[in-house]
């Protein structure tokens, strides 16, 4: 990127347009910015800056206070920069949001700031973004990186060198492209990643099936097995370790295969035997069974027989209870009943005789109370007179009462008056203030109207100058406007007249040549002996020719139509400038006389006089005069006017407040007469009161209260005496009565005593008939219904098991006839022993076949397995060693990334670059090197130390000096330059600004400095250097000057020859 | 009539951070000297070696010609590029008086001080350091497009008696077939030095002797008459092998009858070039040592702590050292092509090798590729 052309427009110290040529400094060489301080150096790079990214050049300035303070507000802030790039040429625009003034009308409008950026080829790219992205793809950085490589500002040289690690690492990531390398890292972790988790997910596999190993503890590798599980389970095995399990799981699977057969035979054989022992078994049960069921029957008939006596006996008990309830029931039932009705009549009777000794008792008592109760009649009447006489005193208290509220009314009602009256006085005060205040407000105001009047006056004679004047500019346009329609209307007539005399003469020139025609074609139809019609001759030797040039009566009718329409035009238009010269001479004569009566209204209003000449200006000039004089003095008029509003309304309040307190007087006077009234009643009323003697009771209440007790209580006493006499007489009717319930119940026990008698008699009578001794006797015989005919059934039954049990004994005596009973514990024992022995050889077996398909399995899949995993630990173990030391955790070795070892291969060359530049510049004592930190083995940092000849020590380069370090970024960024250039990196750098920094360097330093930086520009690169040393001024021919002047700043080049 | 030409006096210059103070005040003690047997003083520019001198350099300066004008010498002076015009030709008018001329600015006209001897009038000629813009503003007709024809231009529009013997005083960067040999002070560079500032010696044609400053190794340009003095001290490393001289002329009676002779000079302090491994140059006997300023050039293969301080020690005028053994190349030579952009297989196998230290194998080559190429880092 070279700068080409730099156009600043009110862009920081730059008030107007200022432009800056850069190729008349040259392609190339060293050129020197240099001006007064503030003059505005900086801006230039800063322009440069802002034109490419939209930014300022160094961090301390922001591109927000761009716009100059110097510039006028409708010139607007604007930066273009013309430049070439690899050999196109660009030209970018640029201006920031701000407020400038419109261009039309009044006022400010804010402008949005904008990018434009033009390519030699046409193409146009528009908008901050898209404008942005473009210079940086153009360009290949970003404004940091710009910042870093083309422009060293001021004070920011150190930062080029003590940039962090992080810090260059991220600039060297973007200019040599070496993020790939990360994202190389990052591809190769996945693969890692993905190699691990195979890996993992084999081997878990594998130990999962492995664990599943089912060990015959009997195996010959069943020790070894186990061990190898224990060591697996703790460590998750390599290769060999789960290598070494096949083999042995083979020995389990063909030891079990030898047990399986084994087993399958013995098994055979243990069957065969116990069907043999089985079925002797069976033979002897059933022989035993038979014995058994001989004796079984024997026994039950043994049974049987022992209980015939048994049953015999109940067969005798069934028939006598039969006979109990059959005949001597009845009887007994109907001789308890009668019993019973006796003893009930007993217990009545002795309850009635109870009842009337109760009776007696209570009698007694009803009649000592009756005889108390009489003892208090004579209290009663005690109370009862007293009652009467209070009754009587009742209605005083009742007066009294309401003569007190009466006072008290009275009283309340003459207090409230007074204050009535005391408020309408303080009204009255304050509407005499109030009238008092009005009246100075009157005064102030007397003199308003007679103003308005007076203004008004003004006002109007302004209004008839404004309309006079507005009257005589119209006027003098239609003047005007007159003037032109005469001029053209004489113009048209004089066309017109000079139109119509032409065709009158063409006219008459055609007929003329008619004329001569006629005689022309009167000739042509003359014939040889026939008359002439002119002159009758009937021979024509000579005939008349027709001219050549003929023309026919039909051209000269159109011809004389012609002139017809000319000469209607001509009339008209005559006609017309007469009438436009009559309307001329009347707007002419109108507008003096307006022009008068202007004259006169603005004379008496006081405005001067028209001007000798009208013109539209004058008039316009003229008019606005008077309406502004109007304006002033209408709002003056207002003004008037309000003031003599307000007058009058002081005035009518003023009215108003004197009506009002008259009013309050009048009402005042009338409350006071209705006072002393309400005092008179009150005391009349409270003397009243006085006079009443005093009464027993304060209150009425009271007095009532005690006439009622009173009352009250003489009649309870009364009631007592009632109630005891009504007592007495219930008392004796109830001894009465129960004396005659005794009587009765006496008589009805006689009469059920001898009912009971006849019954037991006839009971005896049956029982003897029935066989029994006695009644003790029927009743040990007696059964239910039920029982009986159970006992009846049981017999029954008895006799046909006895029938049954010994034909069955017959039975199996026959069946067991010559056998003999023999052991079957034995052959039992021999049975079961076999059984057993069959079942645990039938699932020793289950278990071995089971055993020996697990392990299988297992083998087969371990096999398959193996294998696969062993390539997998293979591929993972390889990645693993790619992978950490890409990232830079290889143990044991240096700790460096890939993409940090690149970028330290490239900063190792623009260290060399770069010292290839400081050492001349240093006078051979400086030399830049990368830091290498001994102690903690890493060799992946980008920080710089300055190796000091003078003193053969290392030292990181922020312990330079201001000058020394201001060399070494130089230096730095010149090396910077250099790599990028030569690496394939696709940036050209071929310029470089540098802002200040020389102020440090002595004379021999910046002589070399000057002489580096010279060279470096000689090789078709452009390098400004901005200082204020004047060392630099006479060293460096090329120069642009910035000079500050009071509205502004101004640059000029001079190449210095 | 004799003269003595003296140049490049540089008065107040500091080099590598050691005052000149001393030296030149000795220097100037010499040439006080020489001076007695000569009639004038020619100082060919570059008097003060800054715009604005240190005070002790301006003392120098009047002290000198202060003693010259005691000793009845005529002093001729012209400003060089590196004094200011106006501050050198202060007081210029009185000092004329007594036989001091100093031409500081160039107002449009050659001054010229006529000298007499019994053989009759010397003209000479002072012409300033110009710049071809200064003199285009003074002679807008004349064509001037470089510095040479400025001078010839300024030359022209003096009015010359070729018959009359002359001398012409200029600071210029003058040719003749060749540049001449600059030895590095000079603050210019030859491959800088444009064509335009350029000065053909033959401009001078007419004077019969031409005392030139600007260059600081005494030498002729184009003929033994037309010289430059070179300063009086050596002012740089480069330097240092120069012989500093002071160029006597006697002019004859007859024009062009002119002799120079060469009187060496020597400072009170050389400025010397010592080489070898650092020990060797520190245990060197007394007589090595002295007051001398040196540059150290160090054989030793690896730096030495500490290595100015201890040769300060002994020197206590070093002004610098280096390492002369490592090689270096300008940065003309260096090649642009930097470090040759390396493969994608050579950056991965070097890695290794230093990280991991350990060679890749195939497989593990591929496996790097394929992730390089997801990457972005190879297509």
């Amino acid at each position: 990127m070279k700068p080409l052309t730099l156009k600043m427009s009110a862009f920081g110290p730059y008030a107007g347009t200022e432009t800056v040529d850069f190729q008349s400094l040259g392609g190339s060489g060293l050129f020197l910015v240099t001006g007064d301080t503030g003059a505005g150096k900086t801006t230039i790079f800063d322009g440069v800056c802002y034109a490419l990214f939209g930014e300022a050049s160094g961090s301390q300035r922001r591109a927000s206070t761009v716009r100059s303070d110097f510039a006028a507000p409708q010139v607007k802030t604007e930066v273009e920069l013309t430049f070439s790039h690899r050999g196109k040429i660009y030209t970018i625009t640029r201006w920031p949001d701000q407020l400038r003034m419109k261009l039309r009308g009044s006022g400010t409008t804010e402008e949005k700031g904008n990018a434009v950026l033009r390519s030699e080829g046409g193409s146009t790219v528009e908008g901050n973004t898209k404008v942005g992205a473009k210079v940086r793809e153009l360009l290949g950085v970003d404004i940091g990186q710009f910042r870093q490589i083309c422009m060293i500002a001021q004070n920011e040289f150190a930062r080029i060198l003590n940039a962090g690690s992080a810090e260059r690492s991220a600039i060297y990531r973007q200019i040599f492209n070496t993020g790939a390398y990360d994202e190389m890292m990052r591809r190769l972790k996945e693969r890692y990643d993905k190699a691990k988790a195979d890996y993992d997910l084999l081997s878990r596999d594998l130990l999962e099936r492995f664990r599943q190993t089912d060990v015959p503890p009997e195996s010959a590798a069943a020790e070894k097995t186990q061990a190898l599980l224990q060591a697996v389970r703790a460590d998750g095995a390599a290769d060999e370790l789960l290598g070494d399990a096949l083999p042995l799981l083979e020995t389990m699977i063909r030891e079990d295969d030898q047990r399986d057969a084994e087993i399958a035979a013995a098994t055979e054989q243990l069957e065969k035997q116990r069907a043999e022992a089985e079925r002797q078994l069976a033979l002897l049960q059933s022989d035993n069974r038979r014995l058994d069921e001989l004796e079984k029957a024997r026994q039950k008939l043994r049974d049987l027989e022992a209980r015939q006596a048994e049953n015999e006996t109940l067969r005798q008990q069934t028939a006598l209870a039969r006979r109990a309830l059959d005949r001597v029931k009845p009887a007994w039932d109907s001789t308890c009943t009668r019993k019973r009705e006796k003893d009930d009549a007993e217990q009545r009777r002795n309850q009635a005789q109870t009842a009337l000794a109760a009776a007696g008792e209570r009698q007694k008592l009803a009649r000592q109370q009756l005889q108390e109760a009489e003892g208090h009649q004579q209290e009663a009447e005690t109370f009862t007179a007293e009652a009467v006489q209070l009754e009587k005193e009742l209605p005083r208290y009742t007066e009294r009462e309401s003569l007190q509220r009466e006072a008290r009314g009275k009283r309340q009602q003459a207090e409230a008056q007074q204050r009535k009256i005391e408020g309408l006085c303080g009204d009255e005060q304050a509407a005499a203030d109030r009238q008092r205040e009005l009246t100075e407000q009157e005064q102030a105001l007397s003199g308003a109207p007679e103003e308005a009047a007076r203004l008004r006056e003004v006002v109007g004679g302004l209004q008839e100058a404004d309309r006079a004047v507005t009257e005589l500019q119209s006027r003098w346009q239609e003047v005007q406007k007159a003037g032109k329609t005469h001029a053209a209307a004489g113009a048209a007539a004089q066309a017109a007249i000079g139109a119509h005399e032409a065709q009158e003469a063409l006219r008459q020139g055609m007929q003329k040549r008619l004329d001569l025609q006629r005689a022309g074609m009167l000739a042509q139809h003359l014939e040889e002996g026939q008359p002439c019609p002119v002159c009758g001759s009937t021979s024509h030797p000579h005939k008349a020719e027709l001219p050549p040039d003929a023309v026919t009566e039909a051209d000269v009718e159109a011809q004389l139509k012609i002139e017809q329409q000319a000469r209607e035009q001509r009339e008209k238009c005559v006609a017309r400038a007469e009438a436009a010269n009559t309307a001329f001479g009347k707007e002419q004569k109108a507008l003096l006389e307006k022009r008068r009566e202007a004259g006169e209204r603005l004379e008496k209003a006081g405005m001067p006089a028209l001007p000798e000449e009208l013109t539209a200006e004058g008039l316009t000039a003229l008019r606005l005069r008077v309406q502004q004089n109007l304006e002033a003095k209408r709002r003056e008029q207002q003004e008037a006017q309000n003031r003599q509003r307000q007058l009058e309304r002081v005035q009518g309040e003023l009215r108003q407040a004197s009506t009002e307190r008259e009013k309050l007087r009048s009402r005042i006077a009338g409350e006071e007469k209705l006072l002393a009234p309400l005092n008179d009643d009150a005391a009349k009323a409270e003397g009243r009161l006085q006079q009443l003697e005093s009464l027993p009771f304060a209150t009425l209440a009271e007095a009532e209260r005690r006439c009622n007790e009173r009352k009250n209580q003489a009649q309870k006493l009364r009631k007592q005496i009632e109630q005891a006499r009504q007592q007495a007489g219930l008392a004796d009717t109830a001894a009465a009565s129960a004396g005659t319930k005794l009587a009765e119940a006496e008589t009805q026990l006689a009469a059920a005593a001898e009912k009971w008698q006849q019954e037991a008699d006839h009971l005896r009578q049956v029982l003897t008939e029935a066989g029994f001794a006695d009644a003790r006797a029927y009743l040990a015989a007696i059964m239910p219904e039920s029982k009986i005919l159970e006992g009846e059934q049981a017999c029954r039954e008895f006799d046909q098991k006895l029938h049954t049990a010994r034909s069955a004994e017959q039975q199996a005596r026959e069946a067991a006839q010559g056998l003999v009973r023999r052991d079957e514990a034995e052959a039992g024992r021999r049975v079961s022993e076999l059984t057993r022995a069959l079942d645990a050889c039938r699932d020793e077996g289950e278990r071995v076949r089971g055993r020996r398909a697990a392990n299988q399995g297992v083998l087969a899949y371990m096999t398959d397995k193996l294998r696969g995993r062993a390539e997998a630990y293979r591929r993972y173990t390889l990645l693993e060693n790619l992978y950490r030391p890409v990232r830079g955790t290889q143990s044991g070795g240096q700790k460096q990334s890939l993409e940090q070892y690149v970028q330290c291969a490239y900063f190792d060359d623009v260290i060399e670059a770069a010292n290839q530049r400081l050492d001349p510049m240093s006078g051979g004592r400086y030399f830049l090197q990368r830091h290498q930190d001994d102690q903690s083995r890493q060799n992946d940092s980008l920080d710089l130390d300055i190796l000091d000849n003078y003193t053969g020590k290392v030292r990181p380069v922020s312990s330079l000096s201001g000058g020394e370090s201001f060399l070494a970024s130089l230096a730095m960024a010149m090396g910077l330059s250099d790599s990028i250039t030569a690496s394939a990196g696709g940036i050209t750098v071929d310029t470089l600004f540098i802002d200040e920094g020389f102020g440090t360097l002595d004379e021999t330093r910046l002589g070399e400095a000057v002489d580096t930086l010279t060279t470096l520009s000689s090789s078709d690169r452009l390098i400004g250097v901005i200082s204020h040393r004047s060392e630099l001024r006479e060293r460096i021919p090329r120069q642009i000057i910035v000079t500050h002047e009071r509205n502004g700043s101004r640059v000029a080049v001079s190449t210095g020859d | 009539m004799r003269f003595m030409h003296l140049a490049d006096l540089h008065l107040g210059k500091v080099v590598n951070e050691f005052s000149m103070e001393d030296d030149q005040a000795y220097i100037l003690e010499e040439l006080l000297g020489m001076a007695r047997d000569v009639d004038a003083v020619l100082i060919a520019g570059d008097v003060y070696d800054k715009c604005i001198p240190p005070e002790w350099a301006v003392r120098l300066l009047d002290g000198f010609l202060t003693r010259l004008a005691g000793m009845g010498k005529t002093v001729l002076m012209v400003s060089g590029n590196h004094d200011s015009d106006d501050r050198l030709q202060f007081g210029s008018g009185l000092f004329a008086a007594r036989g001091v001329h100093i031409a500081g600015r160039y107002e449009g006209e050659l001054k010229r001080v006529t000298l007499a001897d019994e053989a009759g009038p010397v003209d000479v000629y002072l012409l300033p350091f110009v710049k071809a813009s200064a003199v285009r503003d003074r002679h807008p007709d004349a064509e001037i497009t470089d510095y040479s024809t400025a001078v010839r231009a300024v030359i022209e529009h003096a009015d010359i008696d070729p018959a009359r013997r002359s001398v012409m005083v200029a600071h210029q960067f003058v040719t003749g077939e060749q540049p001449p040999s600059l030895s590095g002070s000079e603050t210019i560079r030859e491959e800088t030095v444009g064509t335009l500032e350029r000065v053909s010696c033959h401009e001078f044609d007419a004077f019969d002797y031409v005392a030139l400053g600007h260059i600081h190794g005494p030498q002729a340009v184009g003929r033994e008459t037309c010289r430059y003095a070179g300063s009086p001290l050596k002012y740089s490393r480069s330097e240092v092998w120069n012989a500093k001289s002071v160029p006597i002329i006697t002019f004859g009676a007859a024009k062009g009858d002119v002799t120079v002779e060469l009187r060496p000079l020597a400072p009170r302090r050389d400025l010397r070039v010592i080489r070898g491994p650092l020990e060797e140059l520190l245990n060197a006997g007394k007589a090595e040592a002295s007051e001398d300023y040196f540059f150290a050039e160090l054989t030793d293969a690896d730096r030495a702590p500490n290595a100015m301080d201890r040769l300060r020690a002994r020197y206590p005028n070093m002004m610098g050292l280096e390492y002369v053994n490592r090689h270096r190349q300008s940065p003309a030579q260096r090649q642009t092509g930097g470090r040759p952009a390396q493969s994608f297989e050579d950056i991965i196998r070097g890695f290794f090798r230093v990280v991991a230290k350990r060679e890749l194998s195939d497989e593990e080559m591929k496996e790097l590729t394929a992730a390089a190429r997801e990457g972005g880092v190879i297509e």
